[in-house]
């Protein structure tokens, strides 16, 4: 019964939209992260999330599904600061890619998002009562 | 006598059917307005529509000789045929869901099929009073 499916769908998109949404708020938490690796120190790189159709068997539709996290490759900034202990030896510290202003907006659209979601969800849901009314 | 109010009703299922498919492919839609490369896609009223009329009139039957013999079965089965939605806005990740036109179509959509529920139900409380007399 394809209205049963509309809750699956829009069902995973509602997991995909909240998944992208604790990537973009570990982003934002850990902007001013130090990351340890092999005894030398790095700056956080930020995160996202690549979104991939997760289709029905033998048809073109269906859901989203998380493909992949990947570092995002914007680059780093450096920046002047002789006095910082992780400066280099011409007093450049290079620091995190992490863009308050794009993780916002990119919260506000993934939110917006999840609320379309959750409306389908409401919509199927009273189609689905009222089909099942239908003799009374 | 059953024969005419599975006649009556015949078409009103194929329509909701169809409306619950397109009501899938929408939401479909609505999900992946974030994912890269998805195309937007739909099915045509006008077209499965036609298909429906045509299904409905020919009525193909087996010569019977006897009796005893059985009508044959009609095949329900209709496949519906899906195309991408043509416009000339492409988003930069090669998305090509225009949300506004998803969520008006979904609204419509909906409003449509409950239109059919009612018509349907208004046909069963016909049949009903007739046979309560």
């Amino acid at each position: 019964m394809s209205l049963l499916n509309i809750l699956n769908i829009a069902g995973s998109a509602m997991t995909a939209q909240s998944k992208k949404i604790n990537v973009i708020a570990s982003n934002l938490a850990n902007a001013e992260s130090i990351v340890c690796k092999d005894g030398k120190f790095y700056p956080y790189i930020a995160k996202k999330v690549v979104f991939k159709l997760d289709s029905l068997k033998n048809s073109l539709i269906g859901g989203v599904k998380v493909f992949s996290i990947i570092n995002d490759p914007n680059p780093m900034k450096l920046i002047y600061d002789p006095n910082n202990p992780l400066s280099n030896k011409k007093g450049y510290v290079l620091q995190t890619n992490v863009n308050p202003v794009t993780e916002t907006v990119n919260h506000i659209s993934a939110s917006r998002s999840y609320q379309a979601n959750v409306e389908v969800v409401k919509t199927a849901k009273s189609m689905i009562m009222k089909t099942l009314s239908i003799g009374e | 006598m059953f024969n005419k109010i599975n006649k009556m009703l015949d078409f009103n299922q194929n329509l909701l059917n169809f409306y619950a498919k397109r009501e899938e492919i929408l939401s479909s839609n609505i999900a992946n307005a974030d994912t890269p490369n998805y195309k937007a896609i739909d099915i045509s009223f006008k077209d499965e529509i036609k298909k429906i009329i045509k299904k409905n009139n020919s009525g193909i039957t087996l010569k019977k000789t006897s009796s005893h013999h059985l009508n044959p079965k009609k095949n329900n089965f209709f496949g519906f045929e899906i195309k991408p939605i043509v416009n000339k806005e492409v988003s930069s990740n090669g998305n090509t869901v225009d949300m506004n036109r998803e969520r008006i179509e979904f609204i419509k959509n909906t409003l449509k099929y409950e239109e059919n529920l009612v018509f349907i139900k208004n046909e069963i409380k016909n049949i009903m009073n007739v046979l309560k007399g």
